[in-house]
């Protein structure tokens, strides 16, 4: 954890430039505590329009239980079975069988992108087969979002819920938790009771999450909602 | 020696990431265009890992050996591009040929193509490029043909694994260790401590490397083009080749190995080494995963200069060398789009708020809306908001000047010329706000009762072509703006049992109401939310019963200002989304239809279904911006839904229609309620009051 602590002028909002000093530092957090994949992408064009980038390969869930099993559901990977077989010499060499009839693999993006307007972290996720084929809306809900974390959603005030906007950047369509809640959740975090206090310091904060604090706080309250771990180890 | 177990290598598994197929696409259309020549692609591995599960019910989840294609696959493979790729992964440089059309993908001549990259590795390998870039030895073909307006993507990697004669098989009777077998606790940690350093200087090379033991048991990284100078007091024995693994199981080390040995055996002559297989847990200073064996061919094995036979087409999921397709139109075609957002923007309300909402019933339900102008555009627009696919319009009208600026779903330019046909038009318009609604429109003159008939093959075909359309249709919206063209559609949607949905203007009042259809199966005690100030109503009435004249001509005496509809304009969106909202309670009844009306409107008792109560009829006065709940019960002298109607329209079919258009009086002789005027005329104690027209 870094020993030079920053606060944000209007917390619980952050300007362009607090979020990158954030983003940066959950980077190094994420570096020197557990590592986990996290990277920072900076815009092509645009300096200060980077955003924090982090790919998961997690297992289908497949949960027949599941209320989302049977709509809509059609195969996007097909064979092309127009097409001529290629013969190819005997390899002893090669195993031949293969994981993906056992188990489907799903490909996660998630992204953390600064929203102007809400000034505060959004964030954005996508879900691909391996050939890049997008998830249906219930295949991410039941393979993101377990039924037991719904109840997530409701608690972590995500009013807003997840919607589908094109991506800031990429500018193809992604996946994202609504930041219209984000304010309000950040700042309940850090309020203290009114009737704790006294009149006199009714309008200090006692407690502030600082920058480089920011965004691990508030990816640990949010980002358990979308199958997104925030390890113990960020905060030691 | 000859016991020893064959060595089987984890193929890469293709993983193409959906940017992947964005970016080809942007760069055919804007680069590329016709250009089928081969270009140089990105891809990346990382190490194989299983990730041991946390409950005892779950099982383990071996990953697969992928080799993924992302956003940067494009970039020029050089130390930025590679320094771009996600961290703990190893670059792997493809060769993409994109093909024109399908037929050029299918008579590609793919042998040689995959010839042309195990040639390219060979090359390398034998000028001695590979020992500077091994990662070079991790080069694949990849065929594609990108149908740009189907959004399909057909697609086939080959990875070439040179073959070596005999093969490779694992010493020590197939051993094949962990390293927490095979080394010290504290030689792990310097091993996994130097090639940390390795990796941070050898960029793009990291995913091969040397290891031996040096005198102070540390373990030492090299790169390959040290091996001279790493190995030079090293017996044969003590040579360590190590490699960043793709494959997580336990018994087989990924592709990479294959012609990392042909290498060795190429420019060592080595016929027997002991392998690394580094596999790590990214960040977390795991490497317990990692495997050790030696490996072994007889020493007699000689490799010529000859470029040896190669293997490694992918298979498809059907497990043949075939190639596969994907199909990104979800996230690439507009029209699929919207039809995402739409079916994420509705389920978020059944995920959140209502869960028993019946969404799959909203959006199959046909609704038919007689009537496309203020009403109609309302009502179709929140017919839309709900998910509803099927929206027919009747009218017989064209758009004129003076409608755009109040039916939303008219524009100037339909106006011009004498005006569009509003229904059709209509239909148009609601496409452009939704591609994915299946709507058309009718230009079709209802036929009135005491309108008498001019053409009757048009107005049989009319009738016919109305009776169709209500028979095709389960709900009914009247949202005309007269009252006697609202009794034919009232009366075949009480004949067929349908769900009819009224609508009717005053300038500051409305009435949305809902036809009842008489409960076949009706339980003798209801259970329904009834208050006790209401009487119970078993049969619910129609626009029609709450009225003793039958309906005539009310345009023909009409000043222009009669003519047409004169609202509040804000009147129609009130009531068009009441219709709608209306609608979409009854279907959430059991009965449908048929469903008993509810007037308990105190919030805190149970309603009859997840949204509320269903009303049977909705008076609202703007004047006071009030709404009242009233219950009509169905009149047995009806002049639209009466049984007495019905039975003659049963038997005399458009006969009966004739009769009813022709005659104003025909309706009130039938129903008897001439003898009614008469009786009550006799009595002479009261006047009846006309009542608005409109209400």
């Amino acid at each position: 954890m870094s020993n030079t602590q920053t606060y944000p002028k209007q917390y619980p909002f952050l300007t362009r430039q607090e979020f990158e000093v954030a983003a940066k530092s959950f980077l190094e957090q994420s570096k020197n505590v557990v590592g986990e994949g996290w990277i920072w992408i900076e815009h092509e064009k645009l300096k200060g329009f980077g955003y924090l980038s982090r790919k998961m390969i997690i297992q289908k869930v497949n949960d027949s239980s599941n209320e989302f099993k049977n709509e809509d559901i059609t195969p996007l990977t097909t064979d092309d079975e127009q097409f001529d077989q290629i013969e190819e010499v005997e390899d002893p060499g090669v195993l031949n069988t293969s994981l993906e009839t056992a188990v489907e693999y799903l490909i996660v993006d998630y992204h953390i992108i600064y929203s102007t307007s809400y000034k505060v972290p959004v964030l954005y996720f996508n879900a691909y087969h391996n050939d890049g084929t997008p998830l249906t809306n219930d295949e991410i809900y039941s393979c993101l979002i377990q039924p037991s974390r719904l109840e997530d959603i409701k608690i972590a005030g995500f009013h807003g819920g997840i919607s589908q906007q094109d991506h800031p950047t990429l500018l193809i369509p992604f996946y994202y938790l609504h930041p219209c809640e984000t304010a309000t959740l950040m700042k309940s975090i850090v309020d203290i009771p009114r009737s704790t206090k006294s009149n006199s310091d009714y309008n200090i904060l006692q407690n502030k999450i600082s920058i480089e604090g920011y965004v691990r706080s508030w990816l640990s309250l949010v980002g358990n909602v979308v199958g997104l771990k925030i390890e113990i180890d960020y905060f030691l | 020696m000859s016991s020893s177990p064959l060595l089987q290598f984890v193929t890469f598994s293709s993983a193409v990431e959906a940017t992947f197929w964005h970016t080809l696409s942007t760069r055919k259309i804007d680069l590329y265009k016709l250009d089928d020549t081969s270009h140089d692609v990105l891809g990346y591995y990382s190490t194989g890992r299983t990730v041991i599960s946390q409950h005892a019910t779950e099982a383990s989840i071996s990953m697969p050996a992928h080799l993924c294609l992302g956003t940067g696959a494009f970039d020029d493979a050089n130390e930025e591009s590679f320094s771009r790729l996600p961290p703990f992964s190893y670059p792997s440089i493809g060769k993409i040929k994109n093909t024109n059309t399908i037929e050029d993908f299918k008579g590609l001549d793919k042998t040689s193509l995959f010839k042309e990259i195990t040639e390219q590795i060979w090359q390398d390998i034998t000028s001695g490029e590979a020992i500077k870039n091994p990662y070079l030895i991790t080069r694949f073909l990849l065929l594609t043909f990108a149908d740009l307006k189907k959004y399909k993507y057909h697609y086939w990697f080959g990875f070439p694994a040179l073959l070596t004669e005999p093969p490779w098989s694992v010493s020590e009777n197939g051993q094949i260790k962990s390293i927490g077998d095979s080394w010290e606790y504290n030689e792990i940690a310097s091993f996994r401590e130097n090639y940390d350093l390795f990796r941070k200087h050898s960029g793009a090379n990291a995913g091969f490397f040397l290891v031996k033991k040096s005198s102070q048991n540390e373990f030492m990284i090299g790169s390959l083009s040290e091996w001279d100078t790493f190995f030079e007091n090293c017996h044969d024995n003590e040579r360590i080749v190590g490699f960043a693994d793709p494959s997580s199981l336990l018994t087989n080390p990924g592709w990479p190995l294959r012609n990392l040995l042909v290498l060795l055996q190429r420019h060592w002559n080595v016929h027997k080494i002991k392998v690394i297989c580094y596999r790590e847990i990214p960040g977390k200073k795991d490497i317990s995963q990692t495997r050790i064996l030696t490996v072994e061919i007889p020493d007699t094995t000689t490799i010529s200069d000859k470029c040896p036979k190669s293997v490694g087409w992918e298979k498809n999921s059907q497990g043949k060398l075939g190639p596969r397709s994907a199909d990104l139109a979800p996230l690439m075609d507009p029209k699929k789009l919207a039809d995402t957002s739409v079916d994420l923007n509705l389920k978020l309300m059944r995920w959140r708020i209502v869960p028993d909402l019946q969404l799959e019933k909203i959006r199959e339900t046909k609704c038919l809306l007689l009537g496309a102008g203020t009403l109609g555009c309302y009502v179709a627009r929140s017919l839309l908001g709900w998910g509803v696919r099927h929206i027919t319009f009747v009218d017989n009208a064209r758009v004129s000047f003076s409608n755009p600026i109040r039916q939303p779903l008219f524009f100037f330019e339909d106006c011009l010329e004498g005006g569009k046909p509003k229904a059709r038009t209509a239909a148009e318009n609601l496409k452009k706000v939704y591609p994915g609604v299946i709507t058309e429109g009718h230009d079709i003159s209802i036929p009135m009762p005491g309108h008498p008939i001019t053409s009757e093959s048009q107005v049989r075909s009319d009738v016919e072509k109305i009776k169709q359309l209500v028979e095709s249709h389960d709900v009914v919206f009247l949202l005309m703006d007269s009252r006697e063209s609202r009794w034919l559609p009232t009366m075949l949607g009480a004949s067929m049992r349908k769900l009819v949905i009224n609508t009717a203007l005053g300038f500051d009042t409305y009435v949305v109401m809902r036809h009842g259809v008489k409960d076949q199966h009706a339980a003798s005690k209801s259970t329904d939310a009834y208050s006790s100030k209401m009487p119970k109503v078993d049969h619910l009435g129609c626009y029609f019963c709450n009225d003793i004249v039958a309906p005539i001509d009310s345009l023909k005496d009409r000043t222009l200002d009669q003519q047409c509809t004169v609202t509040r304009p804000g009147l129609s969106a009130i009531a068009g989304a009441y219709a709608v909202e209306l609608m979409i309670s009854v279907l959430h009844h059991e009965k449908g239809p048929a469903a008993p009306a509810d007037t308990n409107d105190d919030p805190s008792s149970a309603a009859s279904t997840p949204l509320g109560i269903i009303p049977h009829q909705i008076r609202g006065f703007l004047t006071n911006f009030n709404n009242l709940l009233i219950i009509g019960q169905a009149y047995d002298k009806c002049t639209a839904c009466s049984d007495k109607i019905l039975e003659e329209y049963k038997i005399n079919g458009f006969e009966f229609l004739k009769r009813v258009f022709d005659s104003p009086t025909y309706l009130e002789e039938l129903t008897g309620l001439t003898k009614l005027h008469q009786e009550s005329e006799a009595a002479g104690d009261f006047d009846w009051d006309e009542e608005d027209t409109e209400l």
